[in-house]
């Protein structure tokens, strides 16, 4: 008697059997690699270099460097810290909360952007380090018996931000490396020498018992099921750092869903970025399918959406609250000296966005891709809006003030992208960039066995 | 560690032992590990101290005195006290009334390693000098004195040496004034004004730095902004801070004001004529408001004519005002420095403007700097030598030294004994009990003068019309260049421009618009682009290029041009030329928003909503307050009696170690100042508001620092912990009033080394710092404290003799020095401190009441007092 | 020296039919490998319900830290930052819960690798010829020679019957 076929047959789209399927999927480790991977590494190794040159720079020379001044005291440095620990979001939605919703299109996609998420914290990671006056007393934000008798002030977000980016990264580091250990040990009986070495410590020891199978199934949904509000609490947390303070244009408690929306709207944008290229590289089309791009095209318009009725909301708040402040720092975003970015964002975030709703953009696969770049542009534009436009025009005229990137501000942005792309093409060149044993499994899955 | 050491070692290893939960580490370990840490942190200064052999009985080693002098500023003296500690003066305060910024600004100077020359050769230079005289004739140019000392040594030295010319240089005269008493009273005299006493006041083109009284003057009329209120008019070319604070303000040309003026005197009676003109319905309402007791005070550099209209319409008036003799022997006017020029042997002791010394037979520059010249030999600084000296209401002061001259300096009184062979005498029994008692040596020498009559007859010509008039007028901050070493003065922002470190073309909004330059100058504005058009302005056969700055008070055809960056010796008013040179120069202002927009930050009252009662404080909180210590100290600002002088930034500048940091920085915004003026224009003048922290109970500050950095005490202060600071900088952010500093470079190691932060450990400039205050280095956060180290000192005090602390036993540094005692700091839980009445004042009101911060600075409305006859109708201008 | 049998299956199905069988016939030292989970191997080898009970108790201590850690800090040496009250409970619940998911997290993953016995240096099955498809898509048991019921003929032809394809893994 012939099952009925899953719904879900065409997510890997070919003629397979389990082992052509598998050697496809570790191409990218076992095979040389191809031509763009290269290039990307060399620049992403490039901007690594001058990324540490600028943060020498900036701990050498201090914190003038950068552009930032009074009012504006946060510039471009947390700008692009909320901009990164957003885009780390996808890939923990993707890992985590796709799985408890047991959406079967996320097996393909989780692995790299695991790892993307991985640096994107990395990433962002670095930016409340280096922006400290005094760096060389980060440990203070630690709780650990000190010479003064002191201890960290809890009550203020940027402690929370300490325990919040900490447990982030822990448990996307431990959620990776979870999902990685049975791949790796494919990987170690498959290769010699000092891979073999390699993947062996790496996996553990892994052999596939099926009992310890069942307990790291508990375990990944578990850890998959604590990861979700790990996704909202660290971004509302990260939003919290604003929304704590009096700056009309933080001071709202529709931040931390405002931030979310945001954080899944940009993690999306930029997995997309990351895919479509690996996919065409890497010719993973049967296991990457257009259904895959369609469903993370449609995430990435309903988050968007969020953002863009958050920052309608955000004007109607502004006004209807009757604060003079509120309402002419709106002003100075839409009239005043940066107006282009203002209206920038919500070109893109808000006009360009609804091209989504067509199948026909979002089955263009070069708009798609062009899309998700310009999405991460109007998430960095809109943490500008936020960070820096808020910061220079407050409440007292007598303080107001612009802000101006120095190189050293601009280097450290695309240093971060470099540590990024150079990171992730590490990645996928000692690791397999699509889950092999969770692929295999949602063969079998799909085929009916 | 060595044990070869012995005691002190022994002692530092008890002094400085700390637990650890792992076991006892001597902080010396601690700190050498620590300091492997800092590879590029700032070097730590170490110093040797050591103790008298014999000490003096009455010295407390490094302990405080207090000692009066007068500090002479372009020749009058103004009454200071000087704050000694630690050997050295570091603080300098009003001793009665108020006084400019010059002189505590030059403490600077005092400690400046730039004067530092050559070692100067005293003898030699007398020699080479007495040779010139007997060679020829040999011109020594003198700044104003006022000394009837060096007058008297002046005498002998022009006795004993025939060759010896003597000419008196100022590049802002006073001669104008002189000359016009001689028209109206056929006797040359110097006018001292009484504002106080006075209900209606009408200011002629003069500002706070522009008289010798102008800040006694800012002083008395601050007193008079409060119920029962004088009224202010003014009617001036530029636009100054006394301008900008009057009820009404008429802007006029130069000529202009002069024809005001004699209309004015028309109008009043004093010369037969009628009015050509009723200005718009001004003039009739302020001849009718100043028959009830009004006062006109000039400016210097009305022409003679005006001057001695000026001076009728006061005895018409009424007016409180008494003569006395001229305080200069013989004017200093700038026509000196065409003499200069000329002569071919000079000695020139002047300040401002420096002729060119070179090519000459002889010639010398005796100076605070030093400069170019053959022989260029150290003026004392006036704290470092003695001397005497007329204020501006003609009273003699005699001035101690209070420190040995650092760099070899002699003051003008010693040189010219040098000259003669003598050696000044010692302060005598008289100056030293003047001195101690602090009070005048010898008071005025009032002069009875009458108004003779036929004025109008012998009264010369006014001042011409033209298309552009400029007048130059003394730089607030740099005065006529004389201050352009100091950069304490050069960081002061100016009054209206807000603007640092140059000097610009002033001219207002139509006249810009007019030459199409207005445009171009907003779109940079609005961009943050400092660069501004360069224009040339060639006046009286003389050009300079200066950079242009639209200011909105400037009537159309006036321009205002700083001394200190274009000199003409022949005079301060001209018809002008204006010409693009098609080159722009960056123009670095504090604040280029200039209007107050939706945010009520300064509110403006009349008399009568004054003396209502005032509303309550809004304060919202679910919280229960937190206890209270053993005193509450806040702080009210009067905004009726502030002028916005800038003496308040500048004290707690040198109160409290500020930093300057140099023009690039202040364009990036990150000018150090503690306490922010904002300046708003208002269709009148401008209203001036300092913000400094407000030290909120709620304060926004404390609750986001992550390492507990800055904390609230039970005493009501928002403490900030330099040592535990990171640098995040959340704080700033949170700040509404943006009253926090962040060290972004290690600025103050700059600013005490002059600009090379490697050189701090060695510069003298470290001796500039007040001992009681942390020197902040880089990447630490910074703000107002209350003068916490004069809050600890005084219940140190009080501790010391068993006693509360008294009642306005602390005073901010701020508060000390503003002429209208605008700044008011004391203790909520002390029922004789005035604070409490000023919180129930109908004016009070609390800056950003909506943040529900719960400040403990508060401010007091600012007052209007509008004639209801203007009111109605349109005030022109 | 033989370490024992590694016997691979086609299906997940007959994997289940050959453990049972096995333990029926009173194996005890074996061990099923295969490539991903499969359902139902709980029943027959026996589950392990104490992962979630670990996790809720490395919960409470999570929690119980966060706790602690701010109280204690909080009013061991206590200051007024922003006229707060000292204890503001809402201000606790971010750190509280991040280091109650981290703590979990943690621990949970230490715990597995615990349960699991891992990390492993070295495993008999691995040894075997054809371990690598077990990884892939076939299913394995490894039976040890230790066992008591092991027998080379009797087992390897047992294995046989349930339709599995035998190899010998030795030491070499």
């Amino acid at each position: 008697m012939a099952k009925e076929p899953h719904p879900d047959r065409d997510l890997i789209q070919g003629e397979w059997t389990e082992r052509t399927l598998v050697e496809k999927l570790l191409e990218p480790v076992e095979k040389p690699p191809p031509r763009p991977w290269k290039v990307v590494l060399a620049v992403g190794f490039a901007l690594t270099l001058a990324w540490l040159y600028a943060i020498f720079v900036t701990f050498v020379q201090g914190l003038g460097t950068w552009g930032i001044n009074q009012p504006v005291a946060w510039g471009y440095d947390i700008v692009h810290f909320v901009w990164w620990i957003g885009i780390g979001h996808a890939g923990t939605l993707i890992s985590a909360i796709l799985v408890l919703m047991r959406q079967n299109w996320r097996d393909s996609l989780n692995r790299v952007t695991e790892a993307m998420t991985l640096f994107a914290v990395l990433c962002a990671a670095t930016y409340p380090l280096i922006h400290m006056g005094r760096p060389q007393h980060f440990y203070w934000v630690m709780p650990y018996p000190t010479h003064m008798a002191l201890w960290p002030q809890y009550k203020s977000p940027l402690s929370w931000d300490v325990l919040a980016i900490m447990t982030y990264l822990t448990i996307s580091t431990l959620f990776l490396y979870l999902g990685l250990i049975p791949d790796l040990a494919l990987l170690r009986e498959r290769s010699t020498g000092w891979r073999r070495k390699l993947y062996g410590w790496l996996s553990l020891g892994w052999t596939g018992n099926a009992v310890h199978w069942q307990r790291y199934r508990a375990v990944y949904v578990l850890l998959a099921g604590l990861a979700t509000p790990v996704v909202i609490s660290v971004h509302s947390v990260v939003s919290m750092d604003f929304a704590y303070g009096l700056v009309p244009g933080w001071h709202l408690t529709v931040f931390p869903p405002f931030f979310a929306a945001g954080a899944i709207y940009s993690g999306f944008a930029m997995a997309l970025t990351l895919i479509l290229p690996l996919r065409k590289w890497y010719r993973l089309e049967g296991v990457i399918t257009e259904r895959h791009l369609d469903w993370m095209a449609k995430v990435t318009l309903a988050s968007g959406l969020g953002v863009a009725y958050i920052y309608l909301l955000e004007i109607f708040i502004a006004w209807y609250s009757g604060e003079p402040a509120e309402w002419a720092q709106q002003l100075w975003r839409m009239t005043g000296p940066y107006a282009p970015y203002y209206w920038a964002m919500m070109l893109i975030n808000v006009v360009l966005l609804q091209t989504l709703w067509f199948p026909r953009f979002r089955r263009n696969l070069t708009w798609l891709f062009a899309f998700s770049i310009l999405a991460n542009v109007g998430m960095w534009l809109e943490r500008f809006v936020i960070v820096v436009i808020s910061l220079s025009h407050d409440f007292l005229p007598g303080n107001f003030h612009l802000y101006h990137p120095t190189w050293v501000d601009v280097t450290l942005f695309l240093g971060t992208i470099g540590f990024f792309l150079f990171g992730l093409a590490l990645f996928i060149r000692l690791f397999p960039p699509i889950a092999v044993a969770e692929m295999v499994h949602l063969f079998h899955k799909l085929r009916g066995h | 560690m060595k044990k070869t050491r012995g005691f002190p070692e022994s002692l530092e290893k008890e002094l400085y032992r700390e637990e650890f939960p792992f076991g006892p580490v001597s902080r010396r370990g601690f700190l050498a590990l620590g300091l492997l840490s800092l590879a590029a942190c700032t070097p730590v200064v170490r110093r040797k101290g050591v103790p008298y052999v014999r000490q003096p009985e009455w010295v407390v080693e490094g302990g405080r005195a207090e000692f009066v002098t007068a500090f002479p500023h372009a020749g009058f003296a103004e009454a200071v006290r000087v704050r000694h500690y630690q050997e050295r003066p570091l603080f300098l305060a009003p001793h009665e009334g108020a006084m400019s910024p010059y002189p505590l600004a030059s403490l600077y100077a005092l400690y400046d390693p730039v004067r530092k020359g050559k070692a100067p050769d005293w003898e030699g230079f007398f020699a080479a000098w007495r040779r010139a005289l007997g060679e020829g004739e040999a011109l020594l140019v003198l700044p104003r004195t006022t000394s009837p000392r060096l007058e008297g040594l002046l005498r002998r030295a022009l006795a004993r040496y025939p060759n010896l010319r003597v000419a008196r240089f100022e590049a802002w005269s006073l001669e104008n004034v002189y000359l016009g008493a001689e028209l109206a009273f056929g006797r040359r005299a110097w006018p001292v004004y009484q504002p106080e006493r006075a209900e209606r006041v009408l200011l002629l083109d003069v500002d706070l730095h522009e008289h010798p009284a102008g800040y006694l003057w800012g002083g008395a009329l601050a007193q008079r902004r409060l119920p029962p209120m004088n009224r202010i008019y003014a009617v001036e070319s530029g636009a100054g801070l006394l301008g900008a604070l009057a009820d009404h303000r008429l802007a006029l040309k130069p000529s202009g004001v002069e024809a005001f003026l004699l209309d004015l005197a028309r109008a009043l009676g004093v010369v037969p004529g009628s009015p050509a003109s009723d200005y718009g319905g001004f003039l009739p309402a302020l001849v009718e408001d100043l028959r009830r007791g009004g006062v006109v005070l000039p400016g210097v550099h009305l022409s003679p004519g005006a001057q001695a209209l000026a001076m009728a319409v006061n005895a018409r008036l009424e007016a409180p005002v008494a003569y006395v003799a001229p305080p200069e022997a013989e004017p200093a006017t700038p026509q000196a420095f065409l003499e200069a020029e000329r002569a071919s042997r000079l000695v020139w002791a002047a300040e401002g403007p420096l002729p060119s010394l070179m090519g000459k037979a002889f010639a010398a520059a005796l100076s605070l700097y030093p400069k170019e010249a053959p022989y260029s030999l150290p003026l004392a600084h006036p704290l470092e030598a003695s001397g005497q000296h007329r204020d501006a209401l003609g009273r003699l002061w005699p001035a101690q030294a209070l420190v040995k001259p650092l760099w070899g300096g002699k003051s003008l009184e010693e040189v010219l004994a040098g000259l003669l062979g003598e050696e000044l005498p010692a302060l005598s029994p008289e100056e030293k009990r003047a001195l101690a008692e602090g009070r005048p040596l010898a008071e005025a020498e009032g002069l009875e003068v009458a108004l003779r009559p036929g004025l109008l007859d012998r009264l010369p010509p006014l001042r011409r019309e033209a298309p552009l008039e400029l007048t130059l007028r003394p730089d607030a901050s740099l005065f006529d260049g004389r201050y352009r070493e100091n950069p304490y003065l050069q960081e002061l922002p100016r009054p209206l421009t807000r603007l640092v470190w140059d000097g610009a073309l002033l001219a207002g909004e139509g006249q810009v618009e007019a030459w199409g330059l207005l445009e171009g100058v907003r779109a940079r504005e609005r961009r943050a682009d400092p660069r501004r058009p360069l224009l040339r302005v060639r006046a009286g056969a003389r050009e300079a290029l200066l950079p242009l700055w639209p200011l909105p008070l400037l009537p159309e055809g006036s321009l205002v041009a700083p001394l200190s960056h274009f000199f003409h010796p022949e005079g301060v008013v001209f018809p002008a030329e204006v010409a693009p040179t098609g080159r722009d120069y960056p123009l670095v202002s504090t604040q280029y928003h200039g209007y107050l927009g939706e945010v009520e930050a300064v509110h403006v009252m009349t008399e009568e909503e004054a003396l209502r009662e005032p509303k309550e404080e809004k304060r919202l909180s679910f919280y229960p307050p937190w206890p209270q210590g053993e005193h509450a100290w806040a702080m009210t600002v009067d905004l009726s009696r502030c002028l916005g002088c800038g003496l308040c930034v500048l004290a707690c500048q040198v109160e409290n170690n500020v930093p300057v940091v140099g023009k690039e920085e202040v364009q990036k915004g990150r000018e150090m100042h503690w306490i922010r003026l904002d300046r708003y224009f208002t269709p009148e003048g401008a209203l001036h508001q300092p913000v400094m922290c407000q030290h909120c109970e709620k304060a926004p500050c404390e609750a986001v620092c992550p390492v507990a950095a800055t904390e609230h005490s039970d005493e009501g202060l928002n403490l900030m912990v330099y040592n535990r600071c990171v640098g995040t900088k959340y704080c700033s952010a949170n700040c509404p009033y943006k009253a926090r500093r962040f060290n972004f470079f290690p600025y103050a190691e700059r600013f005490i080394g002059n600009g090379d932060p490697r050189k701090a450990k060695e510069s003298p400039l470290s001796l500039l710092m007040n001992p009681e205050v942390t020197v902040r280095s880089r990447g630490v956060m910074e703000k107002c404290t209350y003068c916490v180290q004069r809050i600890e000192l005084s219940r140190a005090e009080a501790a010391k003799e068993g006693r509360r602390i008294r009642t306005g036993e602390v005073r901010t540094a701020c508060q000390e020095v503003c002429p209208g005692k605008a700044i008011h700091f004391g203790d909520l839980l002390d029922p004789e401190d005035p604070i409490q009445a000023h919180r129930q004042e109908g004016r009070h009101y609390v800056l950003l009441e909506e943040a529900n911060t719960w400040p403990r600075t508060t401010y007091l409305a600012h007052l209007k007092n509008p004639n209801p006859r203007l009111r109605k109708e349109e005030a022109h201008g | 020296m033989l370490y024992g049998y590694m016997a691979y299956f086609d299906a997940p199905e007959k994997l289940l039919a050959a453990l049972r069988a096995l333990k029926a016939k009173g194996y005890r030292r074996l061990e099923a490998l295969t490539p991903n989970p499969v359902e139902g191997v709980e029943e027959v080898l026996g589950g392990d319900g104490r992962i979630p009970w670990v996790a809720f108790f490395l919960g409470v201590l999570g929690a119980g830290l966060g706790l602690f850690l701010q109280v204690y800090t909080t009013l061991d040496y206590p200051h007024n930052a922003g006229g707060k009250p000292l204890l503001g409970w809402p201000a606790f619940i971010p750190v509280t819960f991040e280091l109650t998911i981290l703590t979990i997290t943690v621990g949970i993953f230490l715990y597995l690798l615990y349960i699991n016995g891992l990390p492993l240096a070295a495993h008999p099955a691995v040894r075997a010829r054809g371990y690598a498809e077990v990884l892939l898509d076939r299913y394995g048991v490894f039976l040890y020679a230790t066992d008591p019921r092991f027998d080379p003929e009797a087992t390897r032809a047992l294995l046989e019957a349930l339709g599995a394809e035998v190899e010998e893994v030795r030491r070499d």
